[in-house]
C-alpha cells in the first residue's frame, strides 16, 4: 500500500521535533518524513520516489542554511512530479519579497507564521491534504476519517450520483 | 545774450553755465517772474497731480519719489536737474513723481502756455531750454541704467543667500535625523534592556522547572513497575544528541532490514533505538504486549525529548537575553573601561538569525580594556556588521580582526566578502549627505555609517574603508585611554 | 513517479483471481457433463469465469460484464467462432448486444438523470432540510427522520451517493458529540442502513432491482414501477422502523438535543423549475402506470430527453455518469439470456432434487444465498449470478414458486447484506468515517439481514396473496 508523504523541512531540531509530534495524528496512514535542510529534503524525495509514495504536502521553513525554503518550493513547482503537491511555508522569517515570490512562483498554498498553534497546523495540513487527495486520488474513502470528511463525502456523492 | 552762438556749440558748455543762461533768458522773456521760497520738507507736487506748468529749481535740492506698496522709493535726488515737472510735459500735465524739498528751496513757476509762446518767439530761449532739458533727461537715463545694475547685483546676492539658507536647512534636517536615529537607538536600547530584564526571570524559572520535572519524573520512575527502563529511556533521550534526519533514515533502513518490520523500525528509530539488541533488552524488562510496550517507550522518549528541548531552548533564550542585556545596558555606563571583544560577541549573537549562511572568522588579538562608551561602540559594531551583511546578502564570509597598535591604540577590522563599494562612492561613504537611493546608502543603514563616524570621532578614533570586489574592510582605530585621543577623525581614504 | 499518482494497483488476490478465472473457464471444455448441450458447456464456462471475476474483482465489474456479452457472442450466438451443433437454435448475436439497451437500463438511466438534476439544483439538500424540520431536535426523532429521508432519496438515487451526501451532513454533528456518546454510532450507522433498505423500494433504487426486472422482462413478465413499490415499500418501512428502534436501543444518545444544519436554499432559476417539473411528472407517471399504461422504461426516458435537450445536463455531466453501472446490469441480463437459451438452466436445476423442498424453503434458500454472496461481493454481481439461476428454477414444474418471487427475493436478499464494510459501498463509507467498528456494523447488519429475510420470506408472500398484488 503506497502512502501519501508529508515532508517537513526544518533545520532546528527542537522545532522539527515539535512539528513532527503535532503531525503524529496523521501517522501511520500517511508517511511523515523530516529533513533538516533542502539537500536532505531532496534525498527524502528520491527515497519516496523509489518507494513510489506520492508526496502530498511539503511543510517548509524558510530561513535555513544553504538553499532557502522558498527556493526549494519554487524548485518543486518546476518539477511536474510535484505539481499536485501542496506547498506550505511554516516560518517566522520570510520577508515580504520572499513571500511574494513563493506565492507567484511556487504557487504557495498556505503560509503559517511561527509560533504556530497545534490546531491551526493540523487544520491547515488536513485541508491541504484534502485538496491533494481530491485532485489525485480515485478512491477517497480511506481518507474520510482523517481528512476533511464532509468535503470528501460530497465529492464521492457527486461522483456516484448517476 | 549772444544770439549768434549755435545750438550745438552750447553742448560743450558746463551744466551750470547752460542752466544760468536759461534762467537769464527766462527772466528776460518773462520779466523776472516771482520766486517762491519753500521750507525743507514741503511737497512741491504729488504724483498724478495735474500740473499747468514747469518749476525751475533756483536753489536747494529736491527728491523725486514714488510710493510703492506703502514705501517711498526714491528715483532721483542728485539727478533731478533744474526743471521739475519734466515728465508732466509728456504725460498730459500730470506729474509722474512726488516732489519734496530736501533743503529750503527757491523755485520759479512758468505756465505751459506762456512757456510755449516764449519758446516759439525766442529761439535763444528755445535752445538753452532744450539743452537743459536734454541734459536733464540724459542724467536721469543714466540713473536708470545704474538702478538696473543695482537690481541685478541685489538679485545675485539674494540667490546666494537663499542657497546658503537651504544648505543650512538641509544640514539641520540631517542633523535632526541623526539625532532622532541616535535617540531611537537609545530608546530601543532602554526598551531592550527592560525586556531583557523582564525575560530573565521567566527564563530562569523555565529552566529550573524543567530540572524539577526531570528530578520528579526520575523519582516517580522508581515507583513504577518498569521504572528502570523508564529512567534509562528518559535519561538516554535527555542526554543524547538526537539523530540527524539523514541518520534517522539510514538507521530506519538498516533496522527494517534486520527486524523485517518497516513500521516498527520507523517507530524505534524515532525513539532513538537503532539496534535490535537495545530494543530486545528494553522490552525484556517491560511488562505488557509489544504494542503496549512500544507505546510506553514512545511516551518515555517523548517526555525526555520534551524536557531536553525545554532546557535547550531555555538556554538559548537565556543566552540571547544576556547578550541583549549587556548590549543594551552598555548605554547607561558612561565611558568606563570596556572589553571590545564582549561588545563584538554580543552584537554578533544578536545578528545570529542573519548569520546562518555566513562563516564568521574571529581573529581576536590581546586587547586591554579601553576607555569608551560601550553602548555607542556597540552601535558602531552593529552598523558595520549590518552593512557587511547587507552587502553580502547574508551569505559569505565575515572576518573580524582585532589588533593592538603602537601608541596605545587598537584596531578593529570588519571584513566582508561582498561585492565591494564602487570607487566613486568610496570617498563619500561617511558623508552625511551621501545617498544613492531614496535617502539611503545603497547597501547600508544610510545614517548608520555617518553615525558611526561621529561616534568614533567623539572617541578620538578614526574609521577607514578599503574596498574591492570580494573584500571590503572597515577599520576602526580607537585610543585605549581618553588622554591618547588627540588624533582627529580622518576622512576616509580610498583604495582599490 | 507520475504527477498525482494513484494509490492503487493489482493486489495478489486480483492476480490469483485472473488466473483462476481462466482456469475455471476451461473446466467445461475439458470435462464433459452428461445431459448438458455443447452450447450449455460454453455458457457454463462463461458463468464460472464470471463468478470468479465478480468475486475477486480482478477486473472491474463492468469489464466482466462486457466480457460476458463478448464471449456469449463468440461462443454461442449465430455468429459463434466455434461450430455449434446443427440442432441448436443459436440466438442472434444482436440479441446479446441488445442487453445494453434493455428497457430496464433506460429506466435506470432516467433515475440517473433525476439524481443528477436533484444534486445539481440541490433539491436533495433542500428537501432534506425541509423534511427534517418536523422531527425536531430529539436525537431518536432526528435519527428516524434521517432514516426516512435517506431511504426515500435512495429509492431514486444511488445508495452510495445518498449515503455520501448525508454522511457529509451528519459528520459535523457527530464531531460536536462527546467522544464517549454512543449515539454517534447510531448516527453513522443509520445512514447506510437506510440507504441499503431504501434502495429496495423502487426498480431504480439499486442495480439488483433492475437486474431482477430485466430478467423478468426477458421471461415476458412485466412489473410496473408502482407494482414493485406496492410489493416492497410497506415491508421496507417496517424494516426501517425496526432498524431505527434497534439503533436507538443499542446505541442510545447521551446528548439531549441534536441539530442538523444544512446550508442551502431552493434554486428558483428557470432551469431549476424545468427540472422540478420534469422530476415531478416523471415520478407521477411512474406511480400512475395502471392509469395510462405507459411503461416505466418509456417514462424513464422522459427526463433523459428533456434534460438533454434543455441542457439541464451538460455534456460534461453526461459523460461523467455512472455508465459502468448500466453495463454491469447489461452483463447480468446477457448472462441470464445465455443461461436460459442454452439449456444450462435446466441442467443446473437437474443437479438438485427439488421435490423434497417446500416452496418457502426454495425462496428462502435463494434469499439466503443472495444475502451471503452479496455480503462478500457486489450486490449487482450477486444478482447477476443468482437471478438467472433463480428464474430458471421456476421453469421446473416441480417447483411451485413464481419467477417474480424468485427474482425479487434475490434482489432483496442482495440488498439486505450489510454486515461488513465491504458488503456495500454505503457501508464502506460509514466505516471509512472511522467512527464505528466492524463488530458494531456486523451486529446490526446480521440482525437486519435476519429480520429482513424472515419478514420477506414469511410475511411478504402472505400479504401479497391477500391483497392480490402478485400476479401468479
Amino acid at each position: 500500500m503506497n502512502r501519501i508523504v508529508i515532508l517537513c523541512v526544518e533545520d532546528e531540531a527542537e522545532v522539527r521535533e515539535a512539528i513532527l509530534r503535532d503531525l503524529a495524528p496523521f501517522k501511520p496512514q500517511m508517511r511523515v518524513e523530516a529533513a533538516e535542510d533542502v539537500d536532505d529534503a531532496r534525498a527524502v524525495l528520491r527515497e519516496c520516489a523509489q518507494d513510489d509514495d506520492p508526496v502530498g504536502l511539503v511543510l517548509c521553513d524558510h530561513l535555513m542554511p544553504g538553499v532557502r525554503g522558498v527556493d526549494f518550493l519554487i524548485e518543486l513547482m518546476k518539477d511536474p512530479a510535484y505539481e499536485a503537491t501542496r506547498k506550505v511555508l511554516l516560518t517566522g522569517q520570510a520577508g515580504l519579497e520572499d513571500t511574494i515570490r513563493a506565492v507567484n512562483e511556487a504557487r504557495l498554498h498556505h503560509y503559517i507564521a511561527k509560533p504556530w498553534r497545534a490546531e491551526e497546523l493540523l487544520q491547515v495540513v488536513r485541508n491541504q491534504l484534502t485538496e491533494y487527495v481530491l485532485s489525485t486520488q480515485e478512491d477517497l474513502m480511506p481518507f474520510i476519517a482523517q481528512l476533511d470528511g464532509p468535503r470528501l463525502l460530497e465529492a464521492i456523492a457527486a461522483g456516484k450520483r448517476g | 545774450m549772444t544770439g549768434e552762438r549755435t545750438f550745438l556749440a552750447r553742448f560743450n558748455e558746463p551744466d551750470d553755465a547752460v542752466e544760468s543762461r536759461m534762467i537769464e533768458e527766462l527772466d528776460a522773456v518773462f520779466g523776472h517772474p516771482p520766486r517762491q521760497k519753500l521750507p525743507a520738507g514741503s511737497i512741491l507736487f504729488h504724483q498724478n497731480d495735474p500740473l499747468d506748468g514747469i518749476l525751475i529749481l533756483m536753489e536747494g535740492t529736491v527728491t523725486l519719489y514714488q510710493v510703492i506698496e506703502g514705501k517711498e522709493v526714491v528715483f532721483h535726488s542728485q539727478t533731478v536737474g533744474k526743471i521739475l515737472g519734466l515728465l508732466a510735459l509728456t504725460r498730459h500735465s500730470r506729474s509722474f513723481f512726488n516732489c519734496r524739498a530736501v533743503t529750503p528751496v527757491t523755485v520759479m513757476k512758468i505756465g505751459f502756455d506762456e512757456l510755449d509762446r516764449a519758446l516759439q518767439e525766442h529761439s535763444n530761449l528755445l535752445v538753452s531750454f532744450i539743452t537743459v532739458l536734454v541734459r536733464s533727461m540724459a542724467r536721469r537715463n543714466k540713473r536708470l541704467v545704474e538702478l538696473q545694475t543695482e537690481i541685478l547685483g541685489l538679485n545675485r546676492s539674494l540667490g546666494q543667500e537663499r542657497d546658503a539658507l537651504s544648505r543650512t536647512l538641509k544640514e539641520l534636517q540631517q542633523a535632526q535625523a541623526l539625532l532622532v536615529e541616535s535617540e531611537k537607538m537609545a530608546t530601543l536600547g532602554q526598551l531592550a534592556a527592560g525586556v531583557a530584564h523582564e525575560l530573565n526571570n521567566p527564563v530562569a524559572a523555565i529552566g529550573r522547572a524543567a530540572d524539577f520535572v526531570r528530578e520528579d519524573l526520575l523519582a516517580l520512575a522508581g515507583e513504577l513497575p518498569d521504572g528502570e527502563v523508564f529512567r534509562e529511556m528518559l535519561e538516554r533521550t535527555f542526554r543524547a544528541t538526537p539523530f540527524s534526519t539523514r541518520e534517522q533514515r539510514e538507521f530506519r533502513r538498516l533496522l527494517a532490514g534486520e527486524l523485517g518490520d518497516e513500521a516498527l523500525a520507523e517507530r524505534l528509530v524515532a525513539i532513538g533505538i537503532h539496534q535490535p539488541a537495545t530494543y530486545h533488552l528494553l522490552t525484556e524488562n517491560l511488562s505488557g504486549t509489544g504494542e503496549e510496550t512500544l507505546r510506553r517507550l514512545e511516551r518515555y522518549h517523548q517526555l525526555g525529548g520534551a524536557l531536553r528541548n525545554i532546557l535547550r531552548c531555555g538556554e538559548r533564550i537565556a543566552e540571547l537575553v544576556k547578550s541583549l542585556r549587556s548590549y543594551a545596558r552598555a548605554d547607561s555606563t558612561e565611558g568606563g573601561e570596556i572589553n571590545v571583544h564582549e561588545g563584538l560577541e554580543d552584537t554578533l549573537r544578536l545578528f545570529s538569525n542573519r548569520l546562518r549562511d555566513v562563516t564568521v572568522e574571529r581573529h581576536f588579538g590581546d586587547l586591554p580594556p579601553i576607555q569608551a562608551h560601550a553602548g555607542e561602540l556597540n552601535q558602531v559594531w552593529t552598523n558595520l556588521i549590518a552593512n557587511a551583511l547587507d552587502a553580502m546578502k547574508n551569505q559569505g564570509r565575515l572576518a573580524i580582526t582585532t589588533t593592538r597598535l603602537p601608541e596605545d591604540r587598537i584596531a578593529v577590522r570588519i571584513i566582508d566578502s561582498g561585492p565591494g563599494i564602487p570607487p566613486e562612492h568610496l570617498d563619500k561613504i561617511f558623508n552625511l549627505r551621501f545617498t544613492t537611493r531614496q535617502g539611503r546608502v545603497e547597501f547600508g543603514l544610510g545614517l548608520g555609517l555617518s553615525i558611526s563616524h561621529n561616534i568614533i570621532a567623539r572617541h578620538g578614533g578614526a574609521i577607514e574603508v578599503q574596498s574591492q570586489p570580494g573584500r571590503t574592510e572597515f577599520c576602526v582605530k580607537l585610543p585605549i585611554s581618553r588622554e591618547a585621543a588627540i588624533i582627529p577623525a580622518t576622512i576616509p581614504e580610498s583604495a582599490s | 513517479m507520475k504527477p498525482g499518482k494513484r494509490v492503487t494497483g493489482m493486489t495478489s488476490i486480483k492476480w490469483m483471481g485472473l488466473l483462476l478465472s481462466i482456469f475455471v473457464f476451461f473446466i467445461p471444455f475439458i470435462f464433459q457433463f452428461e445431459e448438458l448441450s455443447v452450447a450449455g458447456h460454453r455458457v457454463l464456462a462463461i458463468f464460472l469465469m464470471a463468478i470468479v471475476l465478480w468475486v475477486t474483482e480482478a477486473i472491474p465489474l463492468h469489464a466482466t460484464a462486457s466480457l460476458i456479452i463478448f464471449l456469449n457472442i463468440l461462443l454461442v450466438s449465430d455468429k459463434a467462432m466455434m461450430a455449434l451443433p446443427e440442432d441448436f437454435k443459436a440466438p442472434t448475436y444482436s440479441s446479446f448486444f441488445y442487453a445494453l439497451a434493455n428497457p430496464v437500463l433506460m429506466l435506470f438511466l432516467g433515475g440517473f438523470f433525476l439524481a443528477d438534476g436533484a444534486a445539481k439544483y440541490k433539491l436533495d439538500k433542500n428537501l432534506a432540510k425541509t423534511l427534517l424540520k418536523p422531527f425536531g431536535t430529539k436525537p431518536s426523532n432526528i435519527i428516524l427522520g434521517l432514516m426516512l429521508i435517506v431511504a426515500v432519496f435512495s429509492m431514486f438515487m444511488s445508495n452510495t451517493a445518498t449515503t455520501a451526501a448525508f454522511m457529509a451532513v451528519v459528520l459535523p454533528v457527530i464531531a460536536r458529540l462527546s467522544p464517549s456518546d454512543r449515539g454517534r454510532i447510531a448516527l453513522v450507522l443509520c445512514i447506510p442502513i437506510a440507504a441499503n433498505v431504501g434502495g429496495m423500494g423502487t426498480p431504480v433504487g439499486t442495480p439488483p432491482n433492475a437486474i431482477a426486472l430485466g430478467a423478468l422482462n426477458k421471461a415476458d413478465i412485466h412489473i410496473s414501477f408502482l407494482e414493485w413499490m406496492m410489493m416492497i415499500v410497506p415491508f421496507m418501512l417496517i424494516l426501517l422502523v425496526f432498524c431505527w428502534q434497534m439503533l436507538v436501543r443499542l446505541f442510545p444518545t447521551k446528548a439531549e438535543t441534536i441539530t442538523i444544519e444544512i446550508d442551502s436554499a431552493y434554486d428558483r432559476s428557470p432551469k431549476a423549475i424545468i427540472f422540478y417539473v420534469t422530476a415531478a411528472v416523471t415520478i407521477l407517471l411512474w406511480f400512475t402506470e395502471p392509469l395510462h399504461g405507459i411503461q416505466s422504461a418509456i417514462v424513464g426516458f422522459l427526463p433523459v430527453v428533456v434534460m438533454l435537450s434543455t441542457k439541464l445536463i451538460t455534456d460534461k455531466e453526461f459523460h461523467s455518469m455512472q455508465w459502468s453501472v448500466l453495463w454491469l446490469v447489461a452483463g447480468g441480463i446477457a448472462l441470464g439470456d445465455g443461461v436460459g437459451k442454452t439449456g444450462l438452466d435446466k441442467w443446473l436445476i437437474g443437479l438438485v432434487d427439488w421435490e423434497h423442498m417446500a416452496p418457502g424453503m426454495i425462496a428462502g434458500a435463494l434469499c439466503v444465498a443472495a444475502l451471503l454472496f452479496s455480503t462478500i461481493i457486489s450486490n449487482s454481481a450477486t444478482a447477476n449470478l443468482l437471478v438467472p439461476i433463480g428464474i430458471s428454477l421456476t421453469a421446473s414444474p416441480d417447483i411451485a414458486i413464481s419467477p417474480i418471487t424468485s427474482a425479487i427475493f434475490i434482489a432483496i436478499g442482495s440488498s439486505l447484506a450489510m454486515s461488513l464494510p465491504i458488503s456495500t459501498p454505503p457501508n464502506a463509507i460509514a466505516y471509512s468515517t472511522g467512527q464505528i467498528q466492524t463488530k458494531q456494523m456486523a451486529l446490526t447488519g446480521v440482525f437486519i439481514g435476519l429480520v429482513g429475510m424472515l419478514l420477506f420470506i414469511y410475511a411478504a408472500p402472505l400479504i401479497w396473496n391477500i391483497f392480490g398484488i402478485m400476479p401468479d
